[in-house]
């Protein structure tokens, strides 16, 4: 059973569309939604969890359509962090606690205040007064607390300095030891869906650019310098993005189709992406 | 449901201290058309619950919460009833108290009661739709008016006759409340419509 499983989504909202995205998250995986401000990530999470209607495609999370009557009370099963925590600004993390208890049947408030612990959230703290990693800290709290399958994670980690960043992906690595559990985290920080994903989509300008398991990507793909006269002999198959520089080319190709005396540049993932985004056929 | 209105007592306690002063007061001290306004008060809470949702996004990420759009919209709505019935149960203690203390000397009127309560379930129905399709900023403008005409049909009644309202409330009171009730059903359906949307 899949996690996450989409086929031909399709969402217009006046000038912008999420085009024909279909991808899969195996059960046990971290998959990072990639892609800049505005690609279409949030809309994904919304319409994967029925927020907004898709104007075609389907979508099932934990092995249930995400149509069906029961998919209210599948939410159960599923954690969601957005970009922005949105609890009541005046609500403290005692409070929170007695809403979530009253709102989730499997809320566990011993591991709910292990976690305000670990955090170091203080208790009687009224949410707008919180810092923005405090915020996304409690959100996270919430979002684990309730014993959930799945883990949505919209931009979790913006915004928040890299310790704090360090922090939580360590949490997210921790809830992915148990195989049943699964993580979708969408973020525009490349590096840190680098460290912990399993899978990459990368979702350009509302396009599905590209879904392979991370450690794929970077094996196939690697951007190298080239002089003019050695941009003509790389064949044009193995060329899938490139950008003209003062000495020459810089592209990005298939390993696979390049001669192998050709000499690569030690490639990220974030370099790929942005090759991808940004520049030429 | 009950996380939802457990959220929004902790709002409405936390943020409107005044407010929750200001009903009890109006409720024992104020006289019977006070008392009658402290319930409209009552049904005015939501408005202010779903302002302070706005503000902070709430909507959001209730949405991604296990509740169903009926939940979400009917969750107001019941907050409204229970803040109204909380403000018509201080009018009704609040009203004998002082009769019992021998400051006045007339007996608790329930069809002024239940006009009041009606009145607060038609002000429900009217404008809680209108808060969920507009926000509450234009909502608040046709609170206001709601108020107002709830509160200018008092001085019409008495204008064409003097007990003109006692008698219609006199006549079946249970039948007024009726047509609330069914405004409210018919309002509720509206709600999860422009929710669903």
């Amino acid at each position: 059973m899949k996690a996450i499983e989409i086929q031909n989504l399709t969402k217009s909202y006046g000038d912008f569309t999420l085009k024909n995205i279909s991808f899969s998250l195996p059960m046990g995986t971290i998959m990072g939604l990639v892609g800049e401000n505005g690609a279409g990530k949030s809309t994904t999470i919304k319409l994967i969890m029925d927020t907004v209607t898709a104007d075609c495609g389907t979508i099932s999370v934990l092995g249930m359509s995400n149509k069906s009557k029961e998919f209210t009370a599948l939410k159960q099963d599923i954690g969601v962090v957005l970009d922005e925590a949105y609890f009541p600004e005046v609500l403290n993390a005692k409070n929170i606690n007695s809403v979530m208890r009253a709102s989730y049947q499997n809320w566990n408030e011993d591991v709910y205040f292990s976690y305000i612990k670990r955090f170091s959230l203080p208790l009687g703290k009224q949410f707008k007064d919180y810092s923005r990693g405090m915020k996304m800290k409690l959100s996270i709290a919430v979002a684990l607390s309730h014993n959930p399958k799945l883990l949505i994670l919209d931009e979790a980690t913006s915004g928040l300095d890299p310790m704090v960043r360090d922090e939580i992906l360590d949490v997210f690595n921790d809830f992915t030891r148990d195989e049943t559990h699964s993580i979708l985290l969408s973020s525009h920080i490349v590096s840190d869906l680098e460290k912990i994903c399993d899978y990459i989509t990368f979702i350009h300008k509302g396009s599905l650019m590209l879904c392979e398991e991370k450690d794929v990507i970077i094996d196939k793909y690697a951007v190298v310098k080239l002089s003019n006269n050695d941009f003509g002999t790389v064949p044009t198959d193995a060329i899938v993005r490139k950008k003209k520089t003062s000495f020459g080319y810089d592209a990005l190709v298939l390993k696979e189709k390049i001669n192998a005396s050709l000499k690569t540049e030690h490639t990220r993932l974030e370099d790929i992406i942005i090759f991808m985004a940004k520049e030429e056929k | 449901m009950k996380g939802l209105l457990l959220k929004d007592c902790y709002t409405i306690t936390k943020q409107l201290k005044i407010f929750l002063i200001v009903i009890p007061v109006m409720a024992v001290a104020g006289g019977f058309s006070m008392s009658a306004f402290a319930v409209l008060l009552g049904a005015a809470l939501p408005m202010t619950a779903i302002a302070y949702d706005e503000r902070s996004k709430w909507n959001e990420l209730a949405a991604m919460m296990p509740y169903s759009k009926g939940n979400l919209v009917f969750s107001k709505y019941l907050l409204g009833y229970l803040c109204m019935l909380g403000a018509a149960i201080l009018v009704v203690i609040g009203q004998l108290l002082i009769k019992a203390l021998g400051i006045v000397q007339t007996d608790i009127s329930i069809n002024m009661l239940v006009f009041a309560i009606v009145s607060g379930l038609v002000l429900i129905a009217i404008n809680t739709p209108i808060l969920f399709k507009f926000g509450s900023e234009k909502g608040r403008f046709v609170f206001i008016i709601t108020m107002a005409l709830i509160g200018a049909s008092g001085s019409i009644f008495k204008n064409i006759d003097n007990n003109m309202l006692l008698k219609i409330l006199d006549t079946s009171p249970v039948f007024l409340l009726g047509i609330a009730v069914i405004l409210n059903l018919i309002s509720i359906m509206i709600s999860i419509n422009i929710k669903a949307k």
